[in-house]
């Protein structure tokens, strides 16, 4: 396999799940949209089954082929194990940064629940004082990428952070931040709001009238929350704590940045994979491995989410209690927390205008240098651009061929399975498995490693997820019965979908655009493994400032990002406002 | 057991008024329904008695105790709602026993008591289901079985059959009345369906924009209707607003659209309506099933000399009709006749004859029709209809 030369240690990727800005009412993330299973007729147009073609071709090369072959090359290496030995000790090594990776996926999970459900319940059940401005706050770490919520958090709390210094006076001596514990508090801190998000949407579905029966029986509103809310809220709580702990196994920003000795897969993936004492063997075999425990991972979590959906029929409003100091409380909560979470912002912000920055409560100087030299990167933002241009229109039109196969093919819908895989796999697994695939391929004599075809194929495949569920859910809201309409009035299913169904899913189509946006570029952990010769995109710029130890200027790029972030999130926000405004 | 007592009850959701200054009394053991069309405020009463919601004022009384702000938890109710609102992450058993589990009774007691309330709702054997495995009607079963389990003091029903299907309601319907019944439970049935109203209630409260309308027994509202709207909401009727033209001592005459219509006066008609005088504004209700109507031509003495009786006085309680619209209904026939003066009714005709049978209802046939005196009833109070 070729190892990529170009890549300098660079800390800082990270494999966030693609989280959404505004959260989903219903768990569905991993179960498909409940359709009718009824065929539109039994044949398919040339035209059609063309098109059906060319996404499942491009599915087929960039997705399924890597994977398996990754699957296979890897099986090979461990069963040659006897002509060409692992390395020594290979398997303890593996289990224990595997048993290293699970422990702190666990505790940040458990962490992160443990701080949103009671949070969540306290929002939405107390009446809690503008919760939607702290809610909206909230979005900023959201939508940020992993790897620039983790340098903040070293601004902060690292050995000459401000929060340190203001510790110590208080005469606490903050322990070492790198290794476990400050790997537990970036992730927690980053994997709250979304926690929080889909608590809070599950809470919303949790119809009032079974609340007021309970307390018609004379079970005090403690009692209710614990019989009777929190039950009903086991697919939600399920469902975030999965996403929570994929978030995890999947982060490398975290690891690299502040993980210490702290030995986690994907880490050990990456630097295995970019150093050249590193064993080639080893980045193949722990993909393969991470694959297998991802899916298992989420066969059993789809089984149990079987077992504990419950479906109500009714939609019906939710109970609210008026209980003063569970308000007060729920504010106070909400208001720490919020901050909590915004600070590490705001130092970024704070860092972006610095001259120097060390055990002081302030800068020494203020200056916009860091921003005239970031702005002067143009080819950075132009890259950017480049994949915006590109990897944005395949998946929107990859998405809305799938959505309209999975609506109208029950018989294809098997593939939403694989469709779905990039979005719980981590992204150094994407990147390792296509330039696995693909490295010694050549096109018109050039090798395909090096061009930046793999970096957008990657990029596609990883994001597809992201724009497909939003447009899944657009067509989820239309009846079948709606296209075989226009098909027996003579229109053929090409014309149907164009003057029927489109019109219907076009404002999905255009949050999916803003979100798959968003997601493109603060893409980062499968750029790393794969961004060939001068493809530094600003996501990359940021962790290559961040390696080099210029913090200055990667706090500048970061804010630009977030800000370009914002505004896209705004967008998406307003788009989805108008289109439930548009269908009720 | 209780009697409840609502005397001058106003709610207030910010501008709206959902239930506007009310009175009325329900009595121990028996079964009430509020009755009304959507958004008359019957649910937002029924939420009052059961504590969710609280009066902006006016007091609600318990067995002469007020309740206004006593909890839900304190008020010994038991509630059965629309969606069944069965705790979907519990077993059936787990459902009935929930009421009990927070009293803190003994296993033994709980199992008991459990299997007894099973065995009222008829579902021995579901005790291990989910609720997703039940159907609706078994679902609904569960919720009252659980809302009686703790022995409330009144049982609370917001409108439980408008969900199952139509056979399922009649069934389920008679088995609530039974059980109700059997306990002799104070019941409040939220309704907006007349009829459902009329089978299982003892007692009726129709309401409308959170006013009432009339209070009295199913026979009573239906029978002596106080103002048009009650009339017309409960059982069909044609309402046909007029001018009083002309008063007698066993009868006066009304004027609607040109056609003057005998109405009967009795003693009773008397004492509710006091006197009656002449160009008073006035509605008349006339059921369906008391306008007979029969094919031209047939054979029928008395019908004959009502007609010509009613030629002698020109009134259109007798007369010839053009049929515009028949439902044949196996057991009678309905449909519209048009009078000449312009005005449409809705007849009912019973089949009540097999030899009849052979002259079937013709659309567009001409019909000779018959409204006794005594069917036609009057009316003061005019509220409108909807």
């Amino acid at each position: 396999m070729t190892q990529h030369q170009t890549h300098k240690s660079l800390p800082s990727p990270s494999a966030q799940p693609a989280h959404l800005p505004s959260p989903s009412a219903q768990p569905a993330h991993l179960s498909r949209p409940s359709v009718r299973p009824r065929r539109l007729n039994g044949k398919t147009s040339a035209d059609v089954a063309l098109i059906y073609g060319i996404a499942i071709a491009f599915v087929t090369l960039f997705l399924i082929y890597p994977i398996v072959n990754l699957l296979v090359s890897s099986a090979l290496a461990v069963l040659n194990a006897a002509s060409k030995p692992l390395p020594e000790h290979f398997f303890g090594y593996m289990l224990t940064v595997t048993w290293n990776t699970f422990y702190l996926a666990l505790l940040t999970t458990f962490f992160s629940l443990a701080i949103a459900l009671p949070l969540a319940i306290l929002i939405t059940k107390f009446k809690v004082r503008s919760a939607n401005i702290w809610l909206g706050l909230l979005t900023v770490p959201l939508i940020t990428p992993a790897f620039i919520s983790s340098f903040s958090v070293i601004i902060l709390l690292g050995r000459t952070g401000v929060l340190t210094k203001a510790l110590k006076l208080l005469g606490i001596q903050f322990p070492q931040i790198y290794g476990l514990l400050g790997l537990v508090i970036t992730q927690t801190l980053h994997t709250i709001p979304y926690s929080l998000l889909v608590l809070i949407a599950g809470l919303k579905t949790v119809p009032r009238h079974i609340e007021e029966a309970a307390q018609s029986m004379g079970a005090s509103i403690t009692k209710t929350i614990f019989t009777i809310v929190i039950p009903s809220l086991y697919p939600h709580i399920l469902m975030a704590g999965i996403m929570v702990f994929l978030t995890s196994i999947g982060d490398i920003g975290g690891p690299l940045i502040i993980g210490g000795n702290y030995k986690v897969i994907s880490m050990e993936i990456y630097s295995n994979f970019i150093s050249y004492l590193g064993d080639e063997r080893i980045p193949l075999i722990f993909s393969a491995w991470l694959i297998l425990l991802s899916i298992i991972l989420m066969i059993g979590v789809n089984k149990l989410m079987q077992l504990t959906n419950v479906k109500t029929k009714f939609r019906i409003g939710i109970m609210e209690y008026s209980n003063k100091k569970a308000r007060l409380f729920g504010t106070l909560c909400i208001a720490i927390i919020s901050i909590l979470l915004l600070l590490p912002y705001v130092a970024i912000i704070i860092q972006s205008f610095a001259v120097r920055w060390n055990n002081s409560w302030l800068p020494a100087a203020f200056t916009l240098a860091n921003y005239q030299k970031v702005a002067g990167e143009t080819g950075a933002m132009l890259k950017t651009l480049i994949l915006l241009g590109t990897v944005t229109p395949i998946i929107v039109l990859l998405g809305i061929i799938f959505g309209q196969m999975y609506k109208t093919r029950p018989g294809m819908r098997w593939l939403s399975y694989i469709t779905l895989l990039p979005f719980i796999l981590p992204g150094v697994v994407v990147g390792v498995s296509i330039l696995q695939g693909y490295a010694t391929v050549k096109l018109f004599g050039l090798s395909l490693s090096g061009s930046v075809i793999l970096m957008i194929a990657a990029i596609a495949i990883r994001r597809l997820p992201v724009v497909l569920k939003p447009i899944e859910a657009g067509f989820a809201k239309i009846d079948i019965g709606q296209e075989e309409a226009a098909v027996s009035l003579g229109a053929r299913e090409l014309k149907a979908f164009m003057t029927v169904i489109f019109p219907q899913i076009r404002i999905s189509v255009y949050s999916a655009i803003v979100i798959g946006m968003i997601k493109v570029v603060t893409e980062l952990a499968s750029s790393l493994i794969i961004y060939p010769p001068g493809w530094r995109n600003m996501s990359l710029y940021v962790a290559y400032y961040v390696s080099e130890g210029f913090i200055s200027q990667a706090s500048a790029m970061a804010v630009i990002m977030i800000i370009l972030v914002g505004i896209g999130t705004v967008v998406s926000n307003y788009l989805a406002s108008k289109e439930n405004k548009k269908y009720g | 057991m209780a009697d409840i007592v609502v005397q001058n009850l106003v709610k207030k959701f910010g501008t709206a008024t959902a239930v506007d200054n009310l009175n009325l009394e329900i009595k121990k053991g028996e079964m009430t329904a509020l009755l009304g069309p959507s958004g008359c405020g019957k649910t937002t009463l029924l939420r009052m008695l059961a504590g969710f919601e609280t009066p902006t004022s006016g007091t609600i009384r318990v067995n002469g105790q007020v309740v206004n702000d006593l909890p839900p938890q304190q008020r010994k109710i038991g509630i059965v709602f629309q969606d069944y609102a069965i705790f979907p992450t519990m077993t059936v058993f787990d459902n009935i026993a929930y009421g009990l589990k927070i009293k803190k009774l003994n296993k033994a007691e709980i199992n008991r008591s459990v299997m007894e309330y099973l065995g009222l709702v008829g579902l021995v054997g579901y005790e291990k289901r989910m609720p997703s495995q039940l159907s609706g009607g078994q679902q609904q079963r569960v919720a009252l079985a659980r809302a009686l389990i703790t022995k409330p003091e009144v049982l609370l029903l917001d409108e439980p059959l408008s969900n199952l299907d139509a056979a399922l309601r009649l069934r389920i319907r008679k088995e609530i009345r039974k059980i109700q019944q059997a306990l002799g439970i104070t019941a409040v049935f939220v309704t907006h369906d007349q009829e459902e109203a009329l089978s299982i209630a003892d007692r009726i409260f129709v309401m409308r924009s959170g006013k009432l309308m009339q209070a009295g027994t199913p026979a009573e509202i239906y029978a002596r209707p106080q103002n048009d709207f009650v009339a017309d909401f409960i059982g069909k009727s044609n309402i046909l607003y007029g001018k009083v033209v002309d008063v007698q001592s066993q009868s006066l005459r009304v004027q609607t659209k040109g056609a003057e219509f005998e109405v009967r006066r009795t003693a009773r008609d008397a004492a509710r309506l006091g006197a009656i005088a002449v160009n008073q504004d006035v509605w008349i209700s006339i059921r369906p099933h008391l306008i007979q109507v029969r094919a031209k031509g047939a054979e029928s003495g008395e019908g004959t000399a009502a007609k010509q009786t009613a030629a002698n006085h020109g009134v259109a309680n007798y007369g010839e009709a053009r049929l515009i619209y028949v439902e044949y209904l196996g057991n009678y026939t309905k449909g519209e006749i048009h009078l000449a003066a312009g005005i449409d009714l809705e007849f009912e005709h019973y089949h009540l004859d097999a030899e009849h049978e052979e002259t079937p209802l013709i659309r567009g046939q001409d019909v000779e029709y018959a409204i006794k005196p005594g069917n036609i009833y009057l009316g003061l109070d005019i509220k409108g209809i909807e």
